[in-house]
């Protein structure tokens, strides 16, 4: 009897554009998704005060049950607590992981 | 035969050995570089970028090589001498200085070359932001041609302390 492979540790991430750039979250983040408007879509994360407020965004692609091992850190050079936290490689194009809860405290990030 | 190598020293006296750098030389716009070539891990076609946000014009993106991720950097947009186009011939040179590895854009490979530290100038007077990020600039037997001796060292954290605002 062969031993069973052990199914890698996967991750729930919600792949959306703004500005015409792809981006990618944890889902866990998002509480909702909001049609704004003819078009837009907002991505609803609960704020700090337990408030849900929205992130506008072009579009939502959907969620993906990705790898974690096809997460990466941010470059050396370009570590920083900002918005971008790390990057998710979607076979060789990398896709850059955004942090939602901080993408609402920055200015016109909602 | 003895005595004669008891004469003989053990190592080329000073005036024997001209003392060499291996240069990795490039072109990016009209602007020729070397890094020493222990600084330069490989050299790629140039593949996707993903873009970053908030990060200043220089950093055109991110690369990812062999499962790693990389900056990509523009050296003329860095020493504001101008602007890079990705294309078709565009390579990136992958140059590392510790733990700092980023791909650096190039328009032409011209390869590996030696010189004597002799033909090693400082960099000629300019602002001491840029110069900083230079070892020198080397005067070759080419007419006109002048190459850029980058420090890899100083040019990736520099790099990195413009990108990443304390």
């Amino acid at each position: 009897m062969t031993p069973k492979a052990e199914s890698s540790p996967t991750i729930d991430i919600v792949l959306f554009a703004m500005k015409g750039v792809s981006y990618a979250a944890d889902a866990t983040q998002v509480v909702r998704i909001d049609r704004v408007g003819a078009e837009e879509r907002a991505l609803m994360v609960r704020g700090p005060d337990g408030e849900c407020r929205p992130i506008r965004v072009d579009a939502v692609s959907g969620l993906r049950s990705v790898p974690v091992a096809s997460l990466r850190r941010l470059p050396v050079a370009l570590e920083t607590k900002d918005v971008a936290v790390g990057v998710w490689l979607n076979g060789e194009t990398p896709v850059i992981l955004l942090d939602l809860f901080q993408l609402l405290t920055v200015p016109g990030g909602q | 035969m003895q005595r004669a190598l008891q004469a003989a020293p053990e190592r080329p006296s000073a005036v024997e050995t001209v003392p060499e750098i291996e240069l990795f030389c490039f072109r990016t716009g009209e602007l020729h570089f070397g890094f020493a070539s222990e600084n330069v891990l490989e050299v790629v076609r140039a593949g996707p970028l993903t873009a970053l946000p908030k990060v200043p014009t220089f950093i055109l993106g991110v690369y990812a090589h062999r499962g790693q991720v990389l900056p990509v950097i523009g050296l003329l947009r860095f020493l504001s001498k101008g602007e890079e186009q990705i294309g078709s011939k565009t390579r990136f040179v992958i140059a590392a200085s510790g733990k700092y590895v980023a791909a650096i854009v190039a328009d032409a490979v011209i390869g590996m070359r030696r010189y004597p530290r002799a033909q090693i100038d400082p960099i000629p007077l300019g602002s001491a932001e840029v110069e900083k990020h230079f070892a020198g600039v080397v005067r070759t037997d080419r007419p006109g041609e002048a190459i850029l001796l980058l420090d890899a060292g100083q040019l990736l954290q520099g790099a990195r302390g413009r990108a990443v605002p304390k």
